[in-house]
């Protein structure tokens, strides 16, 4: 018996929205169901949930689910199930640019955050990509120790530029390790209409994702423009994460493990793929967040370490199950 | 005859000449470096007399420990790069991106929650329990995985990740206890003492005369197990002295440098074009003369930078290292 994606979508749409609630409910001060339901229709305002856990969690679902897209899509374009924002770099440029822009030319709380991080998620891409390269062909493996090292190097940079700009950049070292602690409703306009605009932009592109999933000779022998649907869906991918990065830092592995846990549940077609890898890339960073707000309190655990945690196992069961390299 | 000799002083005696002298060189250099510069004249004159000039105090209490530690710690993560290097036979393959040295952090790390007050001995003690441990984590897990020369990196890189995301979060919760560790975490020099070196270096001497000793067995080994049974190694416990070997040298100089990322890969690769053949003993010495220089120079670089801010050492290194890295990853040999 097959259940349909349907049903599974619900489903995961279902948990999604328990682990939601309760991420409102739980928490150093503890609500019960009623309260947290009167203060989201706006008949009572608590300023723990109203004002710190709601947009924690709207910033988890917004970013989550955008790191789980760019992960989709490099996943697909490079047909790899360990790419994703992190381990080619992307994420560790973002935060770098991010950094020197504020340094350089400052609006640290303003859209120019977008612009630095877009140009460093560019930056990054480009820069492991290109080392990559080996008489016109990128080896699986090699892809991603390229993009492991140049994440090495970029963090580094960043934590250089932490400690000799300390009074410029003090507020953003919890960026560096992907935190939602800093979030604000200013944050989120930051990047709400960006976002909901390129994860819209997502689901236009799930046929050509279908296409570029098959050998390139059979894609470009149906008439279909290998190169250009690449470059297009790879720049939506970098805008993806940069705009995710802009909103909460680096999250570590979320972006590498929704899609595969989606391509498990869903299979290859992208039409479900991606919107369960939507949901499962919220779910996780909802959970990372709220365990890393209650494992301890009164401290607070960055998001991005729990995501570390959780997706390194992952990690390196994906590598498990990947062949030689051929 | 005497090609032979001048090709047999080209290969062996020069680079020890040039090594020596730069490594003597950068030593003395390191000793005027600092927020109050001194000359070589004034440090000759403190080490020729009995001094009592303020910069006299200076160089005995803080620059001269600094600097020997530096030479200590860089030759023995050398020492381990080379070691693990011969084994794997893997250009890629550095104890620090497999995870041994953020193993050994993680253990200090434990320890000072657990024991705030323990004295330095039960520090090394835990940074050594915590190489093994994560040592023998990470075997087993390749093992699991199986091994290829590019996997090795990717899942050393995977666990070292997930250790520094432990000692991050350990940091986090007890920022009281793990605070005096936050500057050595990054790799940094700052936090040398003479207390330090009395109890450190004689291990690390005696681990690295070991490691030379053994270096024509390891070469053997590194041939393939069944020639050396053949020619009567025990091959499963040489293995198993090597690993307590490699995992001493980083766990010693972890407890003393703290975490430099890439540092073994970036020796390794350096001493390889400095030596032709493959005499072990002559790659061990110049490797571990090739650390210390490198860390000795960084440090200097750092210190010469940033007269009166401490910029953590291992942030360096990363920046070097990863496009030696990168370049590595593309040298034919590994892809097979």
């Amino acid at each position: 018996m097959t259940i349909s994606p349907w049903t599974k979508l619900t489903t995961l749409s279902a948990l999604l929205l328990i682990i939601a609630v309760a991420s409102l409910m739980i928490g150093y001060t503890f609500y019960s169901l009623p309260i947290v339901i009167n203060c989201l229709l706006q008949k009572t305002h608590e300023f723990a949930i109203n004002d710190v856990r709601l947009p924690r969690l709207i910033m988890a679902i917004l970013c989550g689910t955008m790191f789980a897209f760019s992960g989709s899509l490099l996943q697909g374009i490079f047909r790899n199930r360990l790419a994703s924002s992190e381990t080619l770099g992307i994420n560790a440029a973002s935060i770098l640019f991010v950094l020197l822009g504020i340094t350089l030319w400052g609006g640290g709380g303003n859209f120019s955050i977008l612009i630095y991080s877009v140009i460093g998620a560019l930056c990054g891409f480009s820069i492991t990509l290109l080392s990559s390269i080996s008489r016109r062909n990128i080896s699986h493996l090699r892809l991603i120790i390229v993009g492991v090292a140049i994440s090495a190097f970029f963090r580094a940079a960043s934590q250089f530029m932490l400690i000799a700009e300390d009074q410029k950049l003090a507020a953003y070292l919890a960026f560096v390790n992907g935190t939602l602690y800093t979030t604000t409703w200013h944050s989120i306009q930051i990047i709400l209409y960006p976002a909901l605009f390129l994860i819209g932009l997502s689901f236009c592109f799930t046929k050509q994702l279908d296409i570029l999933l098959l050998s390139e000779d059979i894609a470009s022998n149906i008439g279909f423009k290998v190169i250009k649907w690449k470059l297009i869906i790879i720049i939506l991918a970098l805008l993806l994460t940069a705009v995710a990065v802009a909103g909460v830092g680096s999250l570590g592995f979320i972006g590498l493990i929704s899609p595969n846990i989606s391509r498990l549940i869903f299979g290859y077609s992208h039409k479900y793929n991606l919107l369960g890898s939507a949901l499962i890339g919220s779910i996780l960073t909802i959970l990372s967040d709220t365990i890393g707000r209650i494992i301890l309190v009164p401290f607070e655990i960055p998001t991005g370490l729990i995501g570390i945690v959780i997706g390194v196992p992952y990690f390196l069961y994906i590598m498990r199950g990947m062949k030689q390299e051929a | 005859m005497t090609i032979q000799q001048t090709s047999r002083f080209k290969r062996y005696i020069l680079p020890y000449i040039l090594l020596l002298t730069i490594l003597f060189c950068l030593f003395f250099y390191s000793l005027t470096l600092g927020a109050v510069k001194s000359s070589f004249s004034q440090i000759t004159s403190c080490f020729s007399q009995e001094q009592s000039a303020t910069i006299c105090h200076i160089i005995a209490v803080t620059r001269l420990p600094r600097t020997i530690t530096a030479v200590m710690a860089g030759s023995s993560f050398a020492l381990a790069g080379a070691i693990l290097y011969y084994i794997t036979r893997n250009q890629l393959a550095c104890p620090s991106l497999l995870g041994i040295n953020q193993g050994a952090i993680l253990g200090i790390l434990l320890c000072l929650i657990i024991m705030p007050f323990i004295s330095l001995p039960g520090i090394i003690a835990a940074a050594i329990i915590g190489g093994i441990i994560s040592g023998i984590i990470v075997y087993s897990i390749v093992s699991l995985i199986g091994v290829s020369n590019l996997k090795l990196v990717l899942v050393g890189q995977a666990i070292n990740i997930f250790l520094y995301a432990l000692g991050q979060v350990l940091i986090v919760l007890f920022p009281d206890k793990t605070g005096g560790m936050l500057v050595t975490l990054n790799g940094s020099l700052a936090g040398t003492s003479w207390q330090k070196i009395q109890i450190i270096a004689p291990f690390i001497i005696v681990i690295t005369l070991t490691s030379i000793l053994l270096a024509k067995k390891i070469y053997l080994l590194s041939l393939g197990k069944e020639i050396a049974l053949s020619i009567g190694i025990n091959a499963n416990q040489l293995l198993i002295i090597i690993f307590f070997l490699i995992v001493g040298l980083c766990s010693l100089a972890v407890t003393m440098v703290g975490q430099l990322l890439f540092f073994p890969l970036i020796t390794v690769h350096l001493s390889k074009p400095l030596l032709r053949g493959r005499n072990p003993y002559h790659f061990c010495i110049i490797t571990c003369l090739v650390g210390a220089i490198l860390m000795l120079a960084s440090d200097c670089l750092m210190r010469y930078i940033y007269t009166t801010q401490e910029i953590p050492l291992g942030i360096f290194m990363a920046i070097i290292g990863a496009p030696i890295l990168i370049l590595s990853s593309r040298l034919k040999r590994v892809q097979s």
